[in-house]
């Protein structure tokens, strides 16, 4: 056919079809990011990768809960910004996202976090869309900790959030996310660890007093190794009560410190491999300053 | 149309089209058509989605727990991993899901359990169930089978509920199994006293408790009981609080159906599933309602 003949076509068949005369016009794409607006999870902010960590189709950069899935984008606790299925503290204004990390970036991951190990044969490898955290056998684990755009650590607490993969042995391994963390055995967090025959996670530990609070122990049966963590290090009367919830597969629990912890000083929110290898996914990390104005979360 | 259906050919050809394209949009004759159709190869015209994860229930593996991604990773069973009762175990049916839609016919769907002396304040409504407890008395609802008797056997019973905040001292809200009066039976509840606890009791009697770590923020409760050999599980989420226990049990079996139990709390049930384990068997047809 020729060209002409094809443009005489597409009139007609236009109208066969009942489209629009300009139907064939280049694609709505408001936010520039070259993927259509009709296909675009988060339209009106510019995300070519489309990544979208919870699986909740709205993609991370829209997402008002990055982590956790909340389609319906709900923030009637507190109306912070931040949305009630993953609010820190949802009845308490003041949360705020400081950095969100995906790891898209192997080359940017030695500008973004700091390793703490325990032994030098501790490994931690970043690949395209994760980080992956290996303790060498017989060593007790590593960590890595967040720095904020300028390179310099985050100190003080925060709430942390995250999604890993990973099996977690039995024993004294496990995966946690931690706040103030300064070494491996100094900070607080939100452990999953495997203990007898079920599952038993949620141990929020105080380190270095080596402080256990009771742990919660997981109902269901672990399925898939995909595993999601939250630390809330502080209620929102002040005190500093430390909050764990963990799911694992379909298994879920949940426990606090039965009484209020004391700061520590210093120290850097992130993740804690113990003994077992943990492929970290996503990390969001929060500071609750009621208040005070959020500035712009850094995301990466 | 005869035009119409030979202009196609050369349209097809300027879009590059297949020469099939009047295939049909609406492939379960639901009058939905398939690009909006929340489950496109069975017919819903309702197009309810209890969950709210976009899968329509009827085609939806877990239709009271919302899972977008549909993942049956655990035991490759009809039964999606996020409400699997026994999730690396072949072998859950889904016998039961009651979304409450239709006043009418909840008599027939379900028995009202009082306690002695009560008539309990049970108020069907469109897409839910109104339950009003007086005094300290407890009411719980049953499901009856299709032919109008009262389920027995135990099942797993998974539960979403709309209540103002459990703090009440003694206020329960249970998913329930095996129950044939309003305490009675295997139960999953949210006990309110000064802190949400969670607990599973044995013929009303409670066994053992857990508190709930964070604060509630929404009203809607999801309660999910699953009896695992002598093992009870309860899980819990009342908005983002979340609770989770596990406690052995006596293996006594007990008569009674599965349902949901409330005591000194004015409760909306939104919804109820039951499953059973069958492994090796067949599932039977499930029971939507």
């Amino acid at each position: 056919m020729t060209r002409f003949a094809l443009l005489y076509m597409l009139a007609a068949c236009n109208e066969l079809y009942g489209l629009d005369e300009t139907e064939l016009a280049p694609a709505v794409d408001a936010d520039g990011d070259s993927v259509r607006d009709v296909d675009d999870n988060c339209p009106l902010i510019a995300n070519p990768s489309q990544r979208d960590d919870d699986g909740d189709t709205l993609g991370d950069a829209c997402d008002n809960c990055p982590l956790i899935p909340n389609t319906g984008q709900e923030t009637s606790g507190d109306d912070d910004g931040v949305g009630d299925h993953c609010d820190p503290h949802p009845v308490a204004a003041g949360d705020c996202l400081v950095l969100l990390d995906t790891f898209t970036d192997p080359d940017a991951f030695s500008a973004g976090w700091q390793v703490i190990k325990t032994d030098a044969a501790n490994r931690v490898e970043p690949s395209a869309g994760e980080v992956a955290l290996i303790p060498s056998p017989g060593t007790y684990g590593v960590a890595i900790v967040a720095r904020d755009a300028m390179g310099a650590l985050l100190t003080g607490p925060h709430d942390v959030q995250l999604i890993a993969r990973g099996t977690i042995a039995m024993g004294v391994g496990g995966a946690a996310a931690v706040s103030n963390l300064s070494s491996v055995m100094d900070g607080y967090r939100c452990e999953l660890r495997k203990v007898g025959t079920v599952e038993h996670f949620a141990l929020a530990l105080q380190q270095p007093n080596n402080e256990m609070s009771p742990g919660g122990q997981l109902s269901g049966r672990a399925v898939g190794e995909r595993m999601v963590l939250r630390l809330v290090s502080q209620s929102s009367a002040g005190e500093r009560i430390l909050r764990c919830r963990g799911d694992y597969g379909v298994a879920i629990g949940a426990s606090a410190s039965s009484s209020p912890v004391t700061a520590l000083p210093g120290g850097s929110p992130g993740v804690l491999a113990i003994y077992d290898p943990l492929r970290v996914d996503a990390i969001a990390i929060y500071r609750f300053a009621p208040g005070v104005a959020c500035g712009d979360p850094i995301v990466r | 149309m005869l035009i119409a259906l030979a202009a196609c050919q050369g349209c097809n050809e300027v879009y590059a089209l297949d020469p099939t394209v009047l295939e049909d949009f609406d492939r379960d004759d639901d009058t939905i058509d398939d690009a909006i159709d929340n489950c496109p190869d069975l017919a819903n015209v309702d197009q309810h989605d209890e969950d709210a994860d976009a899968i329509g229930d009827r085609c939806d593996n877990c239709p009271l727990v919302a899972n977008a991604t549909q993942e049956a990773l655990g035991d490759n069973d009809a039964v999606g991993d996020a409400c699997d009762p026994r999730a690396d175990i072949a072998g859950d049916c889904l016998i039961l899901v009651d979304t409450l839609g239709d006043p009418a016919v909840f008599a027939a769907h379900w028995s009202v359990l009082a306690e002695p002396g009560d008539t309990p304040d049970v108020r069907p409504e469109v897409g839910s169930v109104a339950i009003s407890p007086h005094a300290d008395l407890a009411v719980a609802i049953v499901a009856r089978d299709d032919t109008g008797g009262v389920m027995t056997g135990t099942y797993d019973v998974q539960v979403l509920a709309h209540s103002a905040p459990v703090v009440t001292y003694d206020a329960v809200i249970a998913a329930v199994s095996n129950s044939s009066k309003p305490r009675g039976g295997y139960g999953c509840s949210i006990f309110g006293n000064t802190a949400e606890l969670v607990f599973v009791s044995y013929d009303g009697i409670p066994v053992a408790t857990s508190t709930m770590s964070s604060e509630p923020v929404l009203d809607k409760l999801v309660l999910r009981l699953t009896l695992d050999g002598n093992q009870l599980g309860c899980r819990l989420e009342h908005g983002i609080a979340v609770g989770a226990l596990r406690v052995a049990v006596a293996p006594t079996p007990l008569t009674g159906g599965p349902g949901v139990s409330v005591r000194k709390i004015d409760a909306r049930i939104d919804a109820v599933a039951a499953y059973e384990p069958r492994p090796g068997a067949a599932c039977p047809e499930v029971m939507w309602r």
